[in-house]
């Protein structure tokens, strides 16, 4: 029994571990190979940068030649506002759903959750005329405004289905109180969705972050160009560039890297908050 | 007491239209109205600037005309094989690493999950490019270490291949994206009740039947959630992986060409393919019926049938 | 003086009407109990009182000012609900002293207040924890203390003490009525649970499907029923309900006479307490032993009449018989509740 017990455990951990070397390898090899020279890269791609293999030129030329501090501060704004957005409208109109009676209330709550099995991305045409129109196009405005759009359903959702499961009488108790609806929603209804919205700025933020559609068609000018977008058209130039390939590559994954390492624990009990039930 | 929230003051509560306001007002604007504007153009054609409505005329072109059915044809089977390939080995996989770390004696569980979602987190674009380099026979790192174990002779650029690209490309997919059906599988495992895994236990099912027996059964309705978000992704953004591996002509010679890259051709044009916006809207709308068909199915077919096991 | 009125009171949901025209005035400092099976509309009254809920029809008063326009927190009212409502975020200093601040009290009255009604309930230790870092007793105690520091003109509960454990159930309750004796303030309880009622009410209002059956004082309701729902409610165990036969004023059961009936010939229902009924060799009632449960001081006999009817009886402890056996009890004729086809009391 004992030793058929510990044989599995070793197979669990087989598995797992073989999954993991193929999650984390090609990873650690663009990273390793990104502090290396030319020679070093191709003559010993598995080797440390130690010693003479050392070079920090990829870095040097991506970091002088290019825009993409400028990129990285796009993408940061785009996802950061949009992300703003859609927690705090998603909440305010799943707050109106789950808490009030009203004409039209189901109707309204189904309307703004269609959008979850209807993807934005087919209105594209329409979204790029109508972005013209606004005198949108190329600016960041627009991607925000679609993001917004896109991560409302989802937020809606997750939003809705949590505030459905808290007690009302806390919200009750409240306008014991003597608070305005307002102030219910500021003050008791967003410190209680707190758990959720590491959920939902999980779900709504990588699509964001990582879009390559939006960015290409609505604004793929120099100056609104995202960090995706811009890794993209930038590697292209530098194909035989083998360490300032690798240094771009390595440039868009650290700071996804470091974010992941220092909120993963958050991140993770969000995506596996009891509201994701599905 | 599931009573009326209403307050007792009379009057219009503004306040309701306050909060649903913005929600509502960008997600009609930016959300609805564009596909229904994209459904509507797709009944138009223009010519010389002016709009003339065509009826089902785009939509008898796209599948009747040669130059347009032959490549709605090829990405829609292509879809299919990305999605079957999908459903055969992302989800399955995404299943089992749910099961083993979702094992309650697991030590390092946390660990684990971590590292699994990473991928999952980089652009799409970084993923593309890594595989890239890494299949590529001009660095060698595949060729070296397929050499290293005695298979070195198996080794073809697959990337650039006709036969194999469209495959090569779904795994390196399933490499990034195997991290959300693993944390919803995951999240919908750990939803389970202890005890009625105990109760199993007494009735004596050992770990491999408590999983198919008792778990399984229980997690139904994620299976049919994951299975309609793999669809759904399936059919539009899987634009992305293909773009930043291929190109917009999906190469080699179209053999990777799916519904995404098939519109943004369509709508932009591509070299000696001219753009339209109204073909472009066409084909968006039929990809907007493929994916109504498959939620409709979903919906009234198999969640129907799955939540019947939601206690 | 705040008592509290309620003058024909009526609610609707759309087309369903929860509450019929209920009218009951509220003594000072009186401590009065709905109680009632769920939905019977007790919960949704309260919430009227409380300002939560608008009213269809009629009027409530408080200190008799109308109050039916005014919003909750003006109605000088503090409510203790069933999950504790308490503040997640905020610690319980924090929570005792939120209505304070909002209402703009000053800081030292704020502590004052906050601090006394700490002492009242134990609370001094626990000021710097959050709501997830207490027990359900502390949840609960910070939750009354949050309706004291108000110092409203009425207090109201609702079902405050089902999330708790029996045992724990049992010393809230005396909790609360010790808090009533300390502050004397006017109390309006709801709960399903009639032993609560019992135990703490000045008086119990009985409430079925939106409207009063009955209004008196816990002995009273327990003396004199006015119908069979309110006997069959209040008591435990539950009163015995058995079909008899009125003849010429006389009830009796299986031919044998259990007590005087001023109805009319014919079946009629009598209604028995459980601890009422003794071992009797010359009773009215005979059956025969089904289930014998001995509870140490008392013990209980489960009986099949002759005619298919069951009863149970609350006897002495001393007493031991086996299933099967044939056992006689009797009752004192004035025990017996006699109702007639309505439900209603008779005599």
């Amino acid at each position: 029994m004992r030793l058929r017990e510990h044989l599995s455990s070793v197979a669990i951990h087989g598995v797992l571990l073989a999954w993991t070397a193929l999650a984390l390898f090609p990873l650690g090899l663009i990273l390793v190979n990104s502090l290396k020279t030319r020679k070093a890269i191709f003559n010993d791609p598995m080797g440390l940068p130690i010693d003479k293999a050392f070079s920090a030129k990829g870095y040097q030329s991506v970091l002088s030649n290019s825009d993409f501090p400028l990129f990285f501060t796009n993408s940061l704004t785009i996802t950061c506002i949009s992300l703003f957005l859609i927690l705090l409208f998603g909440a305010m109109a799943a707050h109106a759903l789950s808490e009030y009676r009203f004409r039209g209330n189901s109707l309204i709550g189904i309307y703004l959750i269609i959008g979850i099995m209807v993807p934005i991305r087919l209105g594209t045409v329409a979204l790029l005329n109508l972005m013209v129109d606004l005198n949108l196009a190329n600016t960041l405005t627009a991607l925000i405004l679609i993001y917004t759009a896109q991560g409302l359903p989802i937020a809606i959702f997750i939003f809705t289905e949590f505030l459905r499961s808290v007690s009302h009488e806390i919200k009750d108790s409240a306008r014991i109180d003597g608070l305005s609806e307002y102030r219910i929603f500021f003050e008791v209804v967003v410190p209680l969705v707190r758990p959720v919205i590491a959920t939902v700025a999980v779900f709504s933020m990588i699509p964001i972050w990582n879009d390559l559609w939006f960015p290409l068609i609505i604004s793929p000018g120099e100056e609104t160009r995202t960090v995706t977008l811009g890794v993209q058209q930038f590697i292209g130039q530098y194909t035989v560039n083998w360490s300032a390939v690798l240094a771009s590559l390595s440039v868009a994954i650290l700071p996804v890297l470091v974010m992941y390492i220092i909120f993963s624990k958050q991140l993770i009990r969000g995506i596996t908050a009891g509201a994701v039930k599905g | 007491m599931s009573a009326a929230k209403t307050r007792p003051r009379a009057g219009v509560r503004w306040y309701i239209l306050v909060f649903l306001a913005p929600a509502t007002l960008i997600y009609t604007i930016f959300a609805i109205y564009p596909i229904i504007e994209s459904l509507r153009l797709s009944l138009y054609q223009s010519e010389g600037g002016i709009e003339k409505f065509v009826g089902l005329g785009n939509y008898l072109k796209l599948l009747g005309e040669p130059y347009w059915a032959d490549q709605f044809w090829n990405a829609f089977g292509n879809n299919l094989v990305l999605f079957g390939l999908h459903m055969l080995i992302q989800n399955p996989i995404a299943l089992l690493l749910a099961a083993l770390v979702s094992l309650p004696s697991l030590k390092g569980a946390a660990s684990y999950r971590t590292i699994f979602f990473l991928p999952t987190l980089l652009s799409v674009v970084v993923v593309g490019f890594i595989w890239q380099l890494i299949l590529s026979p001009l660095w060698g790192i595949t060729p070296d270490a397929m050499k290293a174990v005695g298979l070195g002779s198996f080794f073809k650029p697959w990337l650039g291949m006709e036969s194999s690209a469209l495959v090569t490309v779904t795994l390196i997919s399933i490499w990034q994206y195997i991290g959300i059906p693993l944390m919803l599988f995951y999240a919908a495992l750990l939803n389970v009740p202890e005890e009625t895994i105990e109760a199993a236990r007494i009735d004596g099912l050992n770990g491999w039947w408590i999983f198919w027996k008792v778990k399984l059964p229980l997690i139904l309705p994620t299976l049919g959630l994951v299975g309609i978000l793999t669809y759904i992704g399936n059919f539009t953004a899987s634009f992305d992986i293909i773009y930043s591996i291929q190109g917009g002509l999906a190469g080699p010679d179209y053999s990777t060409d799916v519904m995404g890259t098939f519109l943004f051709r369509s709508f932009f044009g591509f070299q000696a393919q001219l753009g339209n916006e109204h073909m472009g809207a066409t084909v968006a709308s039929a990809l907007f019926f493929i994916i109504l068909v498959g939620v409709s199915v979903y919906l009234f077919g198999v969640q129907r049938r799955l939540q019947r096991y939601e206690s | 003086m705040a008592t509290l009125e309620l003058k024909g009171i009526s609610k609707s949901f759309g087309d369903v009407d929860v509450i019929h025209n209920v009218n009951l005035s509220v003594n000072d400092g009186e401590l009065v109990v709905f109680v009632g099976p769920s939905g019977c509309g007790k919960s949704t009254l309260l919430r009227m009182i409380a300002g939560l809920e608008s009213v269809t029809e009629g009027a409530i008063h408080i200190e008799g000012q109308v109050v039916d326009h005014l919003p909750p927190a003006e109605r000088g009212i503090a409510m203790v609900f069933q999950s504790y409502a308490l503040y997640p975020h905020k610690d319980v200093r924090g929570n005792l002293g939120f209505a304070l601040k909002h209402a703009k009290v000053d800081r030292d009255e704020i502590d004052r207040r906050v601090n006394a009604a700490a002492d009242i309930l134990g609370l001094n230790d626990l000021m710097e924890r959050r709501p997830r870092e207490l027990s359900g007793g502390q949840r609960q105690r910070v939750a009354i203390g949050r309706a004291i520091v108000r110092e409203p003109k009425v207090f109201l509960f609702d079902e405050p003490l089902s999330n708790l454990d029996a045992a724990l159930r049992v010393h809230m309750r005396v909790e609360i009525l010790k808090l009533h004796q300390r502050l004397g303030n006017t109390m309006v309880y709801v709960t399903h649970d009639q032993v609560e009622a019992m135990t703490l009410a000045d008086r119990i209002v009985v409430f079925r499907e939106g409207r009063i059956e009955q209004v008196g004082t816990p002995l009273e309701l327990y003396r004199t029923p006015a119908n069979q729902f309110v006997a069959g409610f209040i008591g435990s165990p539950a009163m015995n309900f058995l079909t008899a036969s009125s003849n010429n004023e006389q009830l009796s059961i299986d031919g044998q006479l259990l007590c005087q009936c001023p109805l009319p010939n014919g079946p009629a229902t009598v209604g028995l307490r459980p601890e009422h009924l003794r071992v009797d060799n010359n009773g009215a009632i005979n059956g025969e032993v089904q289930v014998f449960e001995h509870l140490g001081g008392e013990s209980f006999v489960h009986l099949i009449l002759s005619d298919g009817q069951t009863l149970v009886a609350r006897l002495d402890g001393e007493i031991s018989c086996r299933p099967g056996e044939q056992m006689r009890l009797g009752i004192e004729p004035a025990k017996c509740h006699v109702f007639d086809s309505e439900g209603k009391r008779a005599g």
